[in-house]
């Protein structure tokens, strides 16, 4: 049997309210930012633990009926090889798309991975680029060196990455700037949780503190 | 301690954590009741910045993103509309914010807000400092100089600590080596408790 399935929404926003109350583990304590100047409006408790703003004010939302996750196919590893999801099978696998020239967004989702990392060791997680011009497998190879061993990227061609996004119907595109550091991607940046057995089961909003989505692996 | 008379006095703490940072909007602190007396005092008049933070950045060719809470002690409205920094060549102000297909974007602005005897927030997800072509990586336990300049307010150099990769649940954690930090940290786990 594997309980997760019976997880309902209900039972992760407790869960998050837990994780909140709790006076043994502090390990959702809130950020820099004082509730009583925070600039959002605080719509949910999982949001306001965090310090982010109300784009990571939406719930997570567990699939009632999971089915495999879509298998990313013709993406590409950094060092050339074709990436195969089901080889993640047997690790809970946490996967997001964005890209490595993003300063705000995708490192304060890494962040909260490598508080997943510490908190449940066994998860992986797949970091889908939306930016193959400048994310190429040489600068992934680089680029990775320096990230979690648990971390992996992926990139691929322009098409190939475009219908991984659809599959799980995250959005992007690329936006011009008069930046400096040159055009940015918007993109969704929800993350994907995906069991032993290769099941999509949870998506997660940004913003979504490690302690959380730690706490629903451990459940599974 | 039962738990529930330690819930009990939690709450009675943050009540009183709650009323304490009410009136300090309205009333002058005592400084001596507080401990961390390195924190900026909420009614130390003009502009005022706390918290600030900014995240390693393993390699140059990527911008970093620097944090923090602005505070303006006056009673007129202003603005931070640029900065400067010894850490990067170019430094920008953008904003991330969710677009209408529930897409995280980020832009350029010309300022950030300030309003009068209110706080401007540089969070993830947000308002950041965006420093672009870095001089060099920004490690951990460092600290950088970020020279902030304001529609009205005079110039204002801050000292801005660089955190470890880790989730925002656990800046009061051990990768801070900073005093003043974890004690304001620490005030703040007591706001929510």
């Amino acid at each position: 049997m594997r309980p997760i399935k019976q997880l309902t929404l209900p039972l992760a926003l407790a869960l998050v309210a837990a994780a909140c109350t709790a006076d043994s583990e502090p390990t959702a304590t809130p950020a820099q930012t004082p509730a009583a100047t925070a600039s959002v409006s605080p719509t949910l408790e999982a949001a306001a633990t965090t310090g982010l703003p109300a784009a990571g004010a939406l719930a997570p939302v567990v699939a009632t009926d999971p089915r495999p996750a879509p298998e990313l196919v013709d993406l590409i590893n950094p060092d050339g090889s074709a990436f195969d999801l089901t080889a993640y099978a047997g690790n809970p696998t946490l996967l997001f798309f964005g890209y490595t020239h993003c300063p705000d967004v995708c490192p304060a989702t890494i962040g909260e991975l490598y508080g997943v990392f510490e908190e449940a060791p066994q998860t992986q997680a797949v970091f889908v680029s939306v930016d193959p011009e400048r994310d190429t497998p040489e600068f992934l190879t680089e680029w990775t060196q320096y990230m979690h061993d648990n971390f992996d990227a992926v990139t691929g061609t322009p098409g190939a990455i475009r219908r991984a996004a659809d599959d799980y119907g995250v959005k992007y595109a690329r936006v011009e700037t008069t930046s400096t550091a040159g055009y940015t991607m918007s993109h969704t940046a929800d993350l994907y949780l995906i069991d032993e057995d290769g099941q999509l089961l949870i998506t997660y909003p940004f913003g979504t503190p490690a302690a959380e989505i730690a706490a629903d692996i451990d459940r599974l | 301690m039962p738990r529930s008379t330690r819930m009990t006095l939690i709450a009675g703490a943050a009540v009183a954590v709650a009323i304490s940072l009410a009136l300090g909007s309205v009333a002058a602190q005592d400084d001596d009741a507080m401990d961390d007396s390195d924190a900026m005092d909420p009614m130390e008049p003009g502009i005022s910045v706390r918290d600030a933070w900014t995240r390693e950045s393993m390699m140059v060719d990527l911008a970093g993103a620097a944090y923090m809470v602005i505070h303006n002690n006056t009673d007129a409205d202003d603005a931070l509309v640029g900065a400067t920094s010894s850490a990067a060549n170019v430094v920008e102000i953008h904003q991330s914010s969710m677009d209408e297909e529930g897409a995280m974007a980020m832009a350029q602005v010309q300022e950030v807000p300030i309003p009068a005897h209110a706080d401007a927030v540089l969070e993830p997800g947000g308002y950041h400092i965006m420093l672009i072509e870095l001089a060099e990586p920004l490690g951990q336990g460092q600290e950088i100089e970020v020279t902030l300049e304001f529609a009205t307010a005079e110039p204002q150099t801050v000292m801005v600590p660089v955190q470890a990769t880790g989730p925002m649940g656990d800046m009061d954690g051990d990768d801070m080596d900073l005093d003043h930090d974890m004690d304001e940290m620490g005030h703040d786990d007591e706001d929510d408790s």
